[in-house]
């Protein structure tokens, strides 16, 4: 019996074995052509006879991937008024069908992935971070790009693109894989301080470093803001995003930026990373930030502190409602102040920003798309930068989802609730293809259009501040080196150096400063061969390639 | 003398027992407190809520995110949907449970054993997540409601219960008794074996239900159309999303994605029928985890 039921079992492993065997080595030949076979079949005799007229004889359908923010009360964002506008304005005069395919935000790689995997993905492959979208191009995910495909079907994209000198960032590997949508600044990112309490203490605001901190002294000593002062709100970083903006040197060697500026991986080894830790730890040991932003991993306690008056100096993006109305609330005579730039880099310093690329969405096509669904895609891209059909389908219909203002610019109307609503963030999510931001034509118009969308009333200054800010350093500014390949070694350890370096950070900020150097040194070697080190190699090895060395 | 040892044996219980109490209490205490906190927070003021000045009473108290949670039809469609595939799943988990747990009890159904391993192989490997997702692609089943009540509705490890309790409550004796009086196998399983096991059907109906009302991974990998999404998913979503802001170099929004209070309503929204169903069944889940306790 027992023998007989050991031999069962060995022979079902084998058989099990066997037929997974075959069906890994079936998968690899049949994956790739099923995915376009249809619809080249469907289209291929479409465009010979006429070459002028671009209206597609068969009818061609292309995926388009748009994000779900999961956003609560809104219709579904693959589905909607809006959607079914761009199929009857674009799509049916062209015999195009437009499908949108929902991509989680929070999970779109692992969903980009499967759905390539499954040959199932969108003709548009896109992502907001470079690196990102290089991995999908080394995966072979992307196509190369005709240009002169795209200036036959989409002329005003290809030229946006030209005049704004973005093509070269998508020029890998000698090819074009990548055309991009445009980005206009966005000034809502900014650091407030309690205008109030600089009063109260007759205070001028500071302007480097040293001033910056004796301020922040004296609103610890003088305990404005109760008992439990926090003269700094601080939160634990993003595990990428720590980029020492006011201890980079200026201006940067080309290499150093090259090496050490990075959207995905800190570098934690790079001097001014090591100042700027530094300075955080003086700070926590001196109790002028948040004693728990260890804790704080999404910001909500920092947040919680600003807004119940309790701590002096809060950074974040602005919006209209949640920060500075919940503080007038809990403080009514609240007074803010942007706090400059300046304020945070050593004396004789400069804010060396790392500066956002001059781009925003990353466009790739997806390398099992047909030849006329690239075309219908480009055709897609061409009529969604027309000024008037962005214009709609950023503002909607007027007198239901905006009305003009006296200076010809339109001011939404945020609680329409009829079926032409807009989708989450003024439809951004469908027309994030062509523009990463509203553009009224010139920088004045958008400053006075940011200013009353992400200020609450009464602190438009604010948003007015930190553009003249941004205008005066903008010339201090550098945005990361770009390659002209992928750098494998980043998407291999980007997640566990990600993971240690909040690891460290914390334990460097809440060590005592006399064991500063010491646990920096040991803790950066770690960090080195977790797998810095290959990056730095790898990064190196190409940037020498790159300057002929 | 034997009254002293008397006082301290009770007394010996007495603290034994408060700290019993103690400690169960604590426990459970641990259990609810996130709960209600989450609660509070739904019934509270986005202000009060922004400043972290809730913790387990509301404050400010107002029903508005609940009035807007239920007034999103997509959220009512969503739950609507749940429950419909819940059902559906639960149906067809118990039918094919049944029909391969009954069959397997039997000592005259030759090969058995190697369907029982089979069936057990399952338990400990599975094709992964691609293999997985190419499997539902082939099928044509991405974007079907089918896709979340075929791959998960039979499961072995129930299967295996099912069978354990047929063993152990209904004797060989009585089958051979019925079949000697003339009843087919169907009769003997819907009047003779089905009857004697109904605490083991409820058990692992709900089995069945509550893994299926909380398993958003499949919902989230197979389905892309929004009105076909499940609750959870929708939640998973929900909560996800607000983590990522600033860590890709998207322009931010003018507008927050989902207040903290909004999720909160969600969140208990979305988990309220499952504890609204639990007490009454629980009885049964004590007892279907006791069967699988004693292996056959």
């Amino acid at each position: 019996m027992n023998r007989k039921v050991r031999k069962t079992v060995s022979v079902t492993l084998v058989l099990l074995l066997v037929t997974l065997l075959f069906a890994a080595c079936g998968k690899t030949d049949t994956g790739t052509g099923t995915g376009t076979q249809p619809t080249q079949s469907a289209s291929s005799p479409t465009e010979a006879p006429k070459e002028d007229s671009k209206v597609f004889k068969n009818r061609v359908t292309i995926q388009i991937p748009v994000y779900d923010r999961g956003v609560e009360g809104l219709p579904p964002v693959d589905d909607n008024y809006w959607t079914r506008w761009i199929q009857k304005e674009f799509g049916d005069k062209n015999n195009i069908t437009v499908e949108y395919v929902a991509i989680p935000r929070a999970d779109e790689v692992n969903k980009f992935n499967m759905l390539l995997a499954a040959g199932d993905a969108p003709d548009i492959i896109f992502h907001y971070d470079f690196p990102a979208a290089v991995a999908y191009k080394d995966a072979g995910a992307i196509q190369p790009i005709d240009i002169d495909m795209l200036k036959e079907y989409a002329p005003t994209y290809y030229q946006k693109n030209v005049d704004l000198d973005m093509l070269k960032y998508g020029f890998i590997d000698n090819q074009q894989y990548f055309i991009f949508a445009s980005r206009p600044t966005a000034y809502n990112w900014l650091t407030m301080i309690r205008q109030d309490w600089l009063d109260k203490l007759n205070m001028p605001m500071p302007t480097n470093l040293d001033e910056y901190l004796n301020v922040l002294r004296a609103f610890r000593d003088n305990k404005l803001g109760g008992p439990n002062t926090v003269p700094q709100t601080h939160r634990l970083p993003y595990p990428n995003g720590y980029f020492a903006n006011a201890y980079r040197p200026y201006p940067i060697p080309e290499e150093e930026l090259a090496l050490y500026s990075d959207l995905s991986v800190v570098a934690l080894t790079w001097e001014p990373v090591k100042q700027n830790i530094k300075t955080d730890n003086l700070m926590y040991n001196e109790g002028l930030i948040s004693p728990n932003f260890a804790l704080d991993s999404d910001g909500s306690k920092a947040k919680a502190e600003f807004v119940t008056g309790v701590g002096g100096v809060y950074g974040d993006y602005l919006t209209k409602e949640g920060i500075i109305d919940v503080l007038l609330s809990n403080v009514p005579d609240a007074k803010l102040s942007l706090l400059p730039a300046t304020a945070g880099v050593p004396k004789g310093g400069v804010p060396a920003e790392r500066a956002y690329w001059p781009f925003g969405m990353i466009i790739g096509f997806n390398s099992a798309s047909s030849e006329d669904e690239v075309k219908a895609t480009m055709m897609l891209l061409e009529w969604m930068i027309q000024p008037e059909n962005l214009f709609t389908l950023q503002n909607g219909i007027e007198g239901k989802t905006y009305k003009m203002g006296d200076d010809g610019l339109p001011i939404a109307i945020g609680d329409y609730k009829g079926e032409e609503r807009m989708n989450y963030n003024s439809n951004k999510d469908l027309w994030c293809l062509v523009i990463e931001g509203k553009d009224y034509g010139s920088e004045e118009a958008n400053l006075k259009v940011q200013m009353t969308t992400f200020a609450p009333d009464g602190f438009e200054y604010l948003i007015k501040d930190r553009y003249e800010e941004c205008v005066a350093n903008q010339k201090y500014w550098y945005t990361d080196f770009l390659f002209d390949t992928g750098i494998s070694a980043v998407s291999e350890y980007k997640a566990i150096l990600q993971e240690k370096f909040q690891e460290y950070y914390t334990q460097l900020v809440m060590c005592n400063p006399s064991e500063f150097d010491a646990l920096y040194e040991r803790l950066c070697k770690e960090y080195l061969d977790a797998g810095f080190q290959k990056i730095i190699d790898e990064k190196k090895a190409v940037y020498e390639r790159m300057k002929g060395r | 003398m034997f009254g002293d040892r008397y006082i301290k044996t009770k007394i010996i219980n007495r603290t034994a027992d408060i700290f019993i109490y103690l400690t169960v209490g604590l426990l459970s205490l641990l259990c609810v407190l996130p709960f209600i906190h989450v609660l509070a927070k739904s019934l509270s003021s986005d202000a009060k809520v922004t400043s972290q000045l809730v913790y387990l009473i509301p404050k400010d108290f107002n029903l508005r995110a609940y009035r807007s949670v239920l007034g999103d039809p997509s959220m009512i469609r969503s739950l609507w949907h749940t429950v419909k595939v819940t059902v559906i799943f639960t149906a067809l988990g118990m039918f094919l449970t049944v029909c391969a747990a009954y069959p397997l009890t039997r000592k005259r159904l030759r090969g058995r054993n190697i369907i029982s391993v089979l069936f057990v192989i399952t338990l400990y490997f599975s094709g992964g997540i691609i293999p997985d997702y190419l499997l539902m692609h082939r099928l044509g089943l991405l974007n079907k409601t089918a896709s979340l009540i075929l791959p998960l509705a039979f499961s072995a490890y129930n299967m295996i219960i099912m069978r354990t309790s047929i063993q152990t409550t209904v004797p060989d004796s009585l089958e051979e008794s019925a079949f000697l009086d003339g009843a087919s196998d169907i009769r003997i399983l819907l009047q003779i074996v089905l009857p004697l096991c109904k605490p083991i059907l409820a058990t692992l109906c709900l089995f069945y239900a509550v893994g299926r009302w909380n398993a958003y991974q499949d919902s989230v990998f197979y389905i892309t159309r929004q009105p076909l999404y499940l609750l959870q998913h929708k939640l998973n979503l929900l909560i996800q999303t607000t983590n990522t802001s600033l860590t890709s170099s998207e322009a931010q929004p003018d507008t927050v994605t989902n207040p903290e209070v909004i999720k909160s309503a969600c969140i208990i929204f979305a988990t309220l029928p499952i504890v609204i169903v639990y007490p009454f069944v629980q009885k049964y889940f004590v007892k279907g985890v006791m069967i699988g306790a004693v292996k056959g």
